[in-house]
C-alpha cells in the first residue's frame, strides 16, 4: 500500500525509509558519459554498475556502455587489483575507447584497494588514458560522486599551455543535456566561447545503435578537458555538484571561478547572464531580452493561478535551491524543501530564501521522503515538485506533481527539454500552470466549469 | 582470470569439440554486461514480490534506492496493510557504521520498522560493506525476534556472493518459512514458481488454473504473498515458470516435503498445451483431463479468428532478434504461432531451466548435451555471443549472397528446422541483416549486443520494459498487434530525412 505513513511524527536514528537520493557511483558514471568516447568503469561487483545503468536508462530512455570488474569473494579477501587490471586491458582491447573513467564503490572502498597504486604502471596504449575517481557510497549522494568524478578528470587530464584559449569554463552539474544544451545557448548568444565539462549532449539523445567500439558523438573531448587549464574563468554551476571541480581547477592551473546557483528562474539566470555579459564585454542578445520579457508576461497574467500556492520540492540539493528561489520570487511558497544529499549549506542556503520571502519554510538535508510524507500530512501543500518517486507521495496525499529533477522514470521527451534559462523558466511555469490548473478544474463542481 | 582473446578461442573450443569448461564463466572483467548481483536477485526476484514482507537493506543507501520498485510487478496484495512493495527501508549506513560496524545502527532500524510498520515478518538483505566489515546479522536477526515476536529472516546476499541471490533467498524461504502454515488446501494444490514481472499473466494463470480445479496454493518469484508461502508444502505439485534457474528449489523442496514439480511454460500456444496437459496427467484424474481438454478447446476457438486474421497480415514475415536467449526463446514460440520466419542473432548461454549451474555445466563437461528438464519442454543451447540461427530456407536462400569466415561450426538443428552459425563477427551479422533484409528488427537490450542494422524497422519489447504481457492464449494476438504497429508505424516513412536521400 502506498500510504503506510503515520500522522503523528516519529523520529529515526537508523532507519530510512524512501530515500531522495542514490549512491556516489551513479553520480560518476554520468559524470564519466559526459566525456566524449570514454567508458565508465565501476570497480565493485556487477550488481552496482547494473542498477545504475538501468536508472540512467529509465530516465533518458537511451542505453549506455558500462563496465565492471565483477569482483567476488576472492577479491574481497585478496584485493580487487588483478581483476581491475584484466578489466582495463579487457576494456582497451574490446572497446577501444579514448578513455576509461573508474570509479569505485563501497566494495572496492571498503575492501581499501589503491587504485592509484595498482594502476601505477599499467600500460595504456598510445594515445589513450586513465582516470580515476574515489567514490565511496557510504558517504555523500550521487551529486556527491558527480563531483568527485569531475574533479578527478580535471585533476587528471586539466593543463595549462603555452596559450589561454579565451575561453570560459562552464561546469553545468548534474543536469539533463537539455539543460546543457540550453546553457551552451545563452552563453553563446552572450558572446562567452565555452567549454562544458561534462556534457551528455549527444550522448543519450542519439537514434542508431552503435557498434561495440562506437561511441556516441556527444560529450566532452578529451583535448577540451586538458584545455581547461587555459580557460579564463570558471563558472561553477551548483554548490554540490561543480564546485569542488572549480576549486580543483583554480587550485591545478589557476583559472579564477565563479561559484553560482544553477541558472534556475529569473533572478539566478540573471546573475548568470550579468556575469558573461562582463566576461564576454558584450551587450545582453535580443533573443535573450525577448525571452526574459515573455517570461514576465506570462508571471504577470497568470499570477492569480499560482499566487500564494504552498509547494513540497525534493530532488537534488542544487536543482532544488534555485527552484525555490524561482517559486518564492513569483509569490508562490516553497513550503518544504528536502534534498537527500548530505550538507549543511543545503539549508543555510534554503534559509535565506525563507528569510528574504518571509516564508516560515522547512528545508532538511539528509531527508527522506518518509519525512516529507509525515509533514505533508500534518500540513498539506498544494503541489508537489520532485522526481518520479514522488508519485507515491502524490497519490497518497492527493497532490498534483510536477515532475523536474532525477530520475523522472514515468515520462517522455523531458531530459531534451530545458529547465534553465528564461525559456527553461517558462518551461516549469507552464508544467506548474498546468498541474495547478488541472486539478482545479478537476474539483470544480460541473456547474462552475468554464472554457476561460 | 581470462583475457577476451583468450576467451573467444576458448568458446570456439567448446563449439568445435574440444571444450573448455572455464570459457563458459560468465564473469569477464571489464565486459559490458548486464548481470546483477546476489543482492540484486535475492531481493528483486524472490523478496521484493512477496506482500507482507518488510525488506531493511543494511547497507549504504544506495541499493535500496535502486531497487526501490524496480521490479515491475503489478501485484495485489492480501493485506494491504502490510504491503510494502512501494516502499524502500535500508540502514543507510555512513562511513562511521564501515569503520565501527553497523550492528548497532541495524539493531536500531529494525526496532523502528517494528515501532511504526508492525510487519509480520523483516527480511534483511546485506549489501557489499556488510560481508567486509563483519556485522553479525544473523544473530541480530534471531535476538530482534525474541525480543520483539517478529519474524525476522536474514539472508546473506552480499553482491560479490558467487553463490546466485535468488538462491540465497528461496532457501532462507524454504527454511523459515515454508511448512509453517496449516491451511487446508484443495484437491489438486499447486504451486508456481516462475519469474513473471507481470501482474496480467499471473491474474491469466489464476484464470485458467481455477476454471480447470487447481488450487494454487502459493505463488514464489511472482505475485505472491507470505501468508500463502507458509502452507506452500501442502501442494503436491511444484510448476516452475522461470526463465532463470530456480536453483535447486524445486529439487529441495521435493526432498523435503516430497512436492513433485514439473516445467510450465506459459508463452507460446504448444507450451501452454502441452503445460497444461502434462499437468492433467500428473494428477491423472478423468475430470482433470476432460476439463484441461474442453478448456484447451474453448480457448483455442475463442482466438481462432482473430489468429487467422493476424497469421494472414503476418505471414512469410521475416523478423531478426538480438536477445539473450531466454527472451528469443519467448519470441520464438510467439513467432511460430503466428507463421512469422524468426532469424535470431546473438543468443547467449543462460543455464538450463530446472538444472542449476554446476550440474548442467558438469554435464557439458562429461560431453553430453545439456540435460533435460523433467517432464518440461527441451530447450537448445547456443554457446556463443555472436551467432545466428536463421531458418533453413533462408539460409539455402542467402547462401549464394554471402561469405561466412567460420563455416565450421554450422550445423542445422533439426528440432527447429534452422541452421546455427557460431561466432559471427559483427561484420557478418551486418552484412547478413543486409542479406535477409527484415520486416522488423528487435535491437533487444542494447549494451548487451552491440547493434548492428541501424535502419531497419526495430522495437523493443524487452522484460524491463513490458508493460504488456505476450503469456496466455491471448498472448500471440497481443505479440502480433504490437508487431504490426511496429511494423506499421507511420513514423517510418520519415526515418530519413528527405537531404539524407540519395537521388
Ligand atoms: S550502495 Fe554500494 S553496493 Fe549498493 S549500488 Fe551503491 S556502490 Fe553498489
Amino acid at each position: 500500500m502506498i500510504d503506510l505513513t503515520s500522522k503523528e511524527p516519529v523520529t529515526r536514528q537508523a532507519l530510512r525509509i524512501n530515500p531522495i537520493a542514490g549512491c556516489q557511483p551513479l553520480g560518476a558514471m554520468y559524470a564519466s558519459l559526459g566525456i566524449h568516447g570514454c567508458m565508465p568503469h565501476s570497480y565493485g561487483t556487477s550488481g552496482c554498475s547494473r542498477f545504475q545503468k538501468t536508472l540512467l536508462k529509465r530516465h533518458f530512455r537511451k542505453s549506455s556502455k558500462v563496465t565492471t570488474s565483477v569482483l567476488k569473494e576472492s577479491a574481497a579477501i585478496f584485493g580487487g587489483d588483478a581483476n581491475l587490471k584484466t578489466a582495463i586491458k579487457n576494456i582497451f582491447e574490446t572497446y577501444n575507447p579514448e578513455i576509461v573513467a573508474v570509479h569505485t564503490t563501497c566494495l572496492s572502498e571498503t575492501i581499501g584497494d589503491d587504485i592509484k597504486a595498482c594502476l601505477y604502471d599499467f600500460p595504456i596504449p598510445e594515445g589513450k588514458y586513465l582516470i580515476h575517481a574515489n567514490t565511496p557510497s557510504y558517504t555523500g549522494s550521487h551529486i556527491t560522486g558527480f563531483s568527485n568524478m569531475v574533479s578527478s578528470a580535471i585533476q587528471y587530464l586539466a593543463q595549462v599551455t603555452a596559450n589561454p584559449n579565451n575561453k570560459a569554463c562552464i561546469l553545468p552539474g548534474f543536469i539533463n543535456p537539455g539543460d546543457m544544451k540550453e546553457i551552451k545557448r545563452i552563453s553563446r548568444l552572450m558572446g562567452v566561447d565555452n567549454i562544458m565539462f561534462p556534457d551528455t549532449c549527444g550522448v543519450f539523445g542519439q537514434r542508431g545503435v552503435e557498434r561495440i567500439n562506437e561511441y556516441p558523438a556527444g560529450g566532452t573531448k578529451v583535448a577540451n578537458i586538458i584545455d581547461l587549464g587555459n580557460c579564463k574563468k570558471t563558472f561553477a554551476l551548483g554548490k554540490y555538484a561543480s564546485e569542488a571541480a572549480a576549486v580543483q581547477l583554480k587550485n591545478q592551473c589557476g583559472v579564477p571561478f565563479k561559484l553560482m546557483d544553477l541558472p534556475i528562474g529569473i533572478e539566478a539566470t540573471d546573475r548568470f547572464i550579468m556575469e558573461l555579459k562582463q566576461l564576454g564585454q558584450q551587450d545582453v542578445a535580443n533573443d535573450l531580452e525577448e525571452e526574459r520579457e515573455q517570461l514576465i508576461d506570462i508571471i504577470l497574467d497568470a499570477h492569480s493561478f499560482f499566487y500564494n500556492k504552498k509547494v513540497a520540492l525534493f530532488g537534488d540539493p542544487d536543482i532544488i535551491i534555485a527552484l525555490s528561489e524561482f517559486i518564492a520570487g513569483i509569490g508562490m511558497i516553497p513550503q518544504y524543501a528536502v534534498t537527500g544529499t548530505p550538507g549543511a549549506y543545503f539549508e543555510d542556503r534554503m534559509q535565506q530564501i525563507f528569510s528574504k520571502y518571509d516564508i516560515d519554510g522547512i528545508a532538511k538535508s539528509s531527508a527522506d521522503l518518509f519525512d516529507l510524507q509525515q509533514w505533508l500530512k500534518n500540513d498539506p501543500v498544494d503541489l508537489l515538485m520532485g522526481d518520479t518517486h514522488g508519485k507515491l507521495l502524490a497519490r497518497a496525499e492527493d497532490v498534483p506533481l510536477v515532475r523536474i529533477g532525477f530520475p523522472i522514470m514515468d515520462r517522455h521527451v523531458h531530459s531534451y527539454l530545458p529547465i534553465v534559462g528564461y525559456r527553461g523558466a517558462i518551461r516549469i511555469l507552464e508544467m506548474i500552470l498546468n498541474a495547478l490548473m488541472d486539478r482545479f478544474d478537476r474539483d470544480h463542481p460541473e456547474n462552475d466549469l468554464v472554457f476561460i | 582470470m581470462v583475457s577476451i582473446t583468450e576467451r573467444k578461442n576458448m568458446a570456439n573450443k567448446v563449439l568445435t569439440g574440444e571444450r573448455a569448461i572455464s570459457s563458459l564463466m560468465m564473469d569477464m572483467p571489464g565486459m559490458v554486461c548486464k548481470h546483477g548481483c546476489s543482492y540484486v536477485a535475492c531481493r528483486g526476484l524472490v523478496l521484493t514480490p512477496i506482500s507482507g514482507i518488510l525488506i531493511i537493506t543494511h547497507g549504504p543507501v544506495g541499493c535500496s534506492y535502486y531497487s526501490w520498485g524496480g521490479n515491475r510487478l503489478r501485484h495485489q496484495a492480501a493485506n494491504a496493510q502490510h504491503d510494502y512493495f512501494s516502499n524502500s527501508f535500508s540502514t543507510h549506513m555512513d562511513e562511521s557504521d564501515i569503520i565501527f560496524g553497523g550492528e548497532k545502527k541495524l539493531k536500531q532500524a529494525i526496532k523502528e520498522a517494528v515501532e511504526i510498520f508492525r510487519p509480520p515478518v523483516i527480511a534483511i538483505c546485506s549489501t557489499c560493506p556488510i560481508g567486509l566489515i563483519g556485522d553479525d546479522v544473523q544473530s541480530i536477526a534471531e535476538a530482534a525476534e525474541k525480543e520483539y515476536g517478529v519474524k525476522v529472516i536474514s539472508f546473506s546476499c552480499e553482491g560479490f556472493r558467487s553463490i546466485p541471490g535468488y538462491r540465497i533467498a528461496n532457501m532462507g524461504i524454504i527454511e523459515n518459512v515454508i511448512g509453517t502454515g496449516q491451511n487446508n488446501v484443495g484437491k489438486y494444490p499447486v504451486n508456481i514458481i516462475g519469474e513473471f514481472y507481470n501482474g496480467q499473466r499471473a491474474k491469466e494463470i489464476a484464470r485458467i488454473f481455477k476454471h480447470i480445479g487447481y488450487d494454487i496454493v502459493a505463488v514464489l518469484m511472482g505475485d505472491g504473498n507470505y501468508d500463502d508461502l507458509k502452507n506452500a508444502h501442502q501442494a503436491k505439485l511444484n510448476l516452475f515458470n522461470s526463465d532463470k534457474v530456480v536453483a535447486d528449489l524445486v529439487e529441495v523442496m521435493q526432498d523435503k516435503f516430497g512436492t513433485d514439480w514439473m516445467g510450465f511454460n506459459f508463452i507460446g500456444l504448444d507450451n501452454i498445451i502441452n503445460s497444461l496437459k502434462n499437468m492433467a496427467d500428473f494428477f491423472g484424474t478423468p475430470e482433470l483431463l476432460s476439463k484441461t481438454e474442453d478448456l484447451i478447446a474453448d480457448e483455442l476457438a475463442k482466438i481462432q479468428d482473430s489468429m487467422d486474421d493476424y497469421k494472414m497480415k503476418l505471414k512469410n514475415r521475416i523478423a531478426v532478434i538480438q536477445e539473450d536467449e531466454f527472451v528469443s526463446r519467448h519470441y520464438q514460440a510467439l513467432f511460430s504461432d503466428l507463421d512469422v520466419n524468426p532469424v535470431m542473432v546473438g543468443n547467449e548461454l543462460f543455464c538450463r531451466p530446472g538444472q542449476n549451474e554446476m550440474s548442467f555445466m558438469s554435464a557439458v563437461e562429461r560431453g553430453c548435451s545439456t540435460p533435460d528438464t523433467k517432464l518440461g519442454v527441451r530447450y537448445d543451447t547456443d554457446l556463443e555471443h555472436y551467432h545466428i540461427n536463421l531458418p533453413v530456407r533462408l539460409y539455402e536462400q542467402i547462401k549464394t549472397k554471402t561469405t561466412i569466415n567460420d563455416t565450421n561450426g554450422v550445423h542445422s538443428k533439426m528440432a527447429y528446422d534452422s541452421i546455427l552459425i557460431p561466432n559471427l563477427t559483427h561484420g557478418e551479422t551486418e552484412q547478413l541483416l543486409n542479406t535477409i533484409q527484415p520486416d522488423i528488427y528487435f535491437p533487444g537490450i542494447k549494451e548487451n549486443f552491440a547493434g548492428v542494422g541501424t535502419g531497419y524497422r526495430s522495437c523493443f519489447f524487452n522484460a524491463d520494459d513490458y508493460r504488456f504481457d505476450y503469456g496466455g492464449f491471448r498472448g500471440a494476438i497481443h505479440f502480433a498487434q504490437d508487431l504490426l504497429m511496429a511494423i506499421n508505424m507511420s513514423v517510418w516513412q520519415n526515418n530519413v530525412a528527405p537531404w539524407k536521400i540519395d537521388q
